[in-house]
């Protein structure tokens, strides 16, 4: 079936999941608290369950293309790579902290994509002087340190 | 009717019109537009960023600044993508942000035709009259509006929300279930947290203590509407620009143009203000619709898409015209006419105003100070574009991965600055996960925002109207059947809009 291999079409069970999930936990609560998120659970799941429905019976309409370079469409290796990086943020700044994991991402990512190194270490201190002088020494954010740092003191 | 027209409510909005523009020019405020100002030129420049992004980006440095501040930053820099998107459309022809797609049609074969500096001039100047025009039907409307918002209680704007989030839900985007899912999805994302009426906490994944205060918003809005913009920005790798037009004087033929063509720029104006006003359209739809009517309307219409400065008028006024619009529905009910304002809304709530009653008349300064900011960002944009323009271009040169790496870890900073707890991250990284998905597989993203921000105010009118009235509000009401109505209408909309065509229609025809 076309559906079952439409990310849209498994986007609306998922989603169809989440109501499910949101319906019956709030069936434990007071009317107050439970009238909004039923209300808004049962609309959700309404509107999936005929996405899904139709889905089955009609076919989903296709999933936008991946996005195209000029030499053709993005190649996979690439795609994987970006995802990769954007990972690597996400779990290097509860880590090490913003202070060292952002400056850090920025020298790694250019470097490791064919910048120039002096490029690279440039915009990395420039980060890290904003972050450092501007955000917390000026607007007084208090920067979360990461687990590593915390532990290490 | 009479009482529209009595003195004192003139003097009333007049005052408030004067106090709202002074508001404007406090050191600070004017100090932040011009920040604001500049940061909107360069994400309205970079092709594959948008005003959306930007306004994630800077959306934690306004958190904790007094309103005024705090709209002048956010709307000065959003109300200035518009401007500034015109010039890589023009000069290398890729558009900068979606709204100026329909711009690129006529203006980057003006350019080939060495007309680059007339297209770009047209295009401020039709940007600043479609902003004025829609500010004076703003001015117009304020009244009746005024009159209207007397008559709601507590039934009629839980209908209102629900029929801003219907139509967001049926007209962005190209299906109606997915539009009403998201828009659904928004509202029950809102429940997270303590509940307002209980002060029970509410879906909070086994006791994890950051939830119990609600998702925040901006770490959110920078993972829905930021990250995908980044990642495909990745994606694309490449340098956007190869080879740039000159565009040198043509400053008075295009001023020139907007004059000759002053009631085709009247026109596309109230189109854009229109859908500034229906919640899901934005400027996109008001580009292509303004866009469209021009080629529709024109006698001759044979250079359309091959260099015809009306279209260039058309599209521009359209798309400026929707923002002025877009704050009439977001002040007076709380139903946001786009993502952006939906953004402003929640920092509505952040600096403690209510939509409703209140900005219509004793904030009514701060309601006219935020279309003086549209206007008063438009105005000084247009200024620093004719003359900055030939160096701005060259920030489209700039590789993604120089400039992605940096957007990227701006964002990081920026959506921690919520809590500054390490679970912004988390929401950040799990919510771009899911916009990036939502856009891979054509799930409109508009919906979830505006359903997240109104979900606010709908669960508490939901909850009066129960508590006072029981579910009896629902028919006895004459207004809330009234905009019932209007809700099923909306509903229908999606067959409507079939019928009347798509926006890819009107460029197949310019082509």
């Amino acid at each position: 079936m076309a559906a079952l291999r439409s990310l849209s079409w498994w986007i609306g069970v998922g989603l169809g999941c989440v109501a499910l999930y949101a319906i019956v936990v709030a069936s434990e609560w007071s009317l107050g608290g439970r009238l909004f998120p039923w209300f808004s659970g049962f609309l959700l799941l309404a509107a999936v369950a005929g996405h899904t429905v139709l889905g089955l019976a009609r076919g989903v309409e296709t999933d936008i293309e991946p996005e195209a370079t000029d030499g053709g469409p993005v190649p996979r290796a690439w795609r994987l790579k970006v995802y990769g990086w954007l990972i690597l943020l996400v779990v290097l700044v509860p880590l090490l902290g913003h202070l060292v994991a952002v400056p850090l991402f920025v020298f790694a990512f250019m470097a490791a994509n064919g910048e120039r190194l002096w490029l690279s270490a440039a915009l990395a201190a420039a980060t890290l002087a904003f972050l450092h002088f501007v955000l917390e020494g000026i607007v007084h954010v208090d920067l979360p340190r990461g687990l590593v740092t915390a532990w290490l003191g | 009717m009479g009482r529209f027209f009595q003195g004192g409510l003139v003097i009333d909005i007049g005052a408030a019109a004067l106090d709202g523009f002074l508001l404007l020019f406090s050191a600070k405020a004017l100090l932040y537009l011009m920040l604001g100002i500049f940061a909107g030129m360069f994400f309205g420049l970079v092709p594959g960023l948008s005003g959306l992004t930007g306004l994630g980006l800077l959306l934690p440095f306004a958190i904790g600044q007094p309103p005024d501040v705090a709209f002048a930053f956010l709307l000065g820099m959003f109300a200035v993508t518009t401007q500034t998107d015109t010039i890589p459309a023009v000069l290398i022809g890729v558009p900068g942000t979606a709204a100026a797609n329909a711009t690129y049609l006529d203006g980057f074969p003006m350019a080939k035709r060495g007309e680059a500096g007339r297209a770009l001039s047209a295009s401020y100047f039709a940007n600043i009259l479609g902003t004025l025009v829609s500010t004076v039907i703003f001015i117009l409307f304020l009244p009746v509006l005024r009159a209207l918002i007397d008559e709601f209680g507590a039934p009629e704007y839980f209908v209102m929300a629900l029929l801003g989030l219907v139509m967001a839900g049926s007209l962005a985007g190209r299906s109606l279930l997915r539009g009403l899912a998201m828009a659904a999805l928004g509202l029950l994302v809102s429940t997270v947290g303590f509940a307002q009426n209980t002060g029970f906490p509410r879906y909070d994944i086994g006791g994890w203590t950051y939830l119990w205060d609600g998702l925040p918003l901006v770490p959110l809005v920078l993972g829905m509407f930021a990250v995908p913009e980044v990642i495909d920005l990745l994606l694309r790798r490449g340098t956007i620009a190869r080879a740039s037009m000159r565009a040198e004087g043509g400053v008075a033929a295009g001023f020139l143009d907007n004059m000759r063509h002053w009631w085709l720029l009247f026109r596309c104006s109230v189109i854009g203000t229109v859908c500034g006003m229906i919640p899901g359209l934005g400027g996109l739809v008001a580009e292509w619709l303004g866009y469209g009517h021009a080629v529709n309307s024109a006698k001759d219409k044979s250079m359309f898409g091959k260099g015809d400065v009306r279209g260039v008028i058309a599209a521009e006024s359209a798309t400026s015209a929707q923002k002025p619009g877009s704050v009439l529905p977001t002040v007076a009910f709380g139903i946001p006419g786009n993502a952006a304002m939906a953004v402003m809304l929640g920092v509505f709530f952040i600096v403690g105003l209510r939509p409703g009653p209140e900005m219509m008349h004793e904030k009514l300064d701060l309601t006219f100070l935020m279309v003086w900011i549209v206007v008063v960002a438009n105005l000084i944009a247009a200024g620093l574009c004719l003359g900055l323009q030939r160096w701005m271009i060259l920030i489209c040169f700039i590789r993604p991965t120089v400039l992605a790496p940096l957007i990227l870890a701006f964002m990081v900073v920026g959506a921690s600055l919520a809590t500054t707890h390490v679970g912004d991250v988390v929401v950040f990284a799990a919510f771009g996960a899911f916009g990036y998905l939502c856009r891979r597989a054509d799930w409109p993203r508009v919906p979830f925002i505006i359903g997240m921000v109104l979900g606010q105010l709908a669960e508490i009118y939901l909850f009066i109207s129960v508590e006072r009235y029981g579910f009896a509000f629902t028919y006895t009401r004459p207004i809330v059947i009234l905009i019932e109505l209007l809700i099923f209408a909306a509903l229908a909309m999606p067959l409507y809009r079939r019928f009347l065509g798509s926006p890819a229609r009107f460029a197949r025809e310019a082509e």
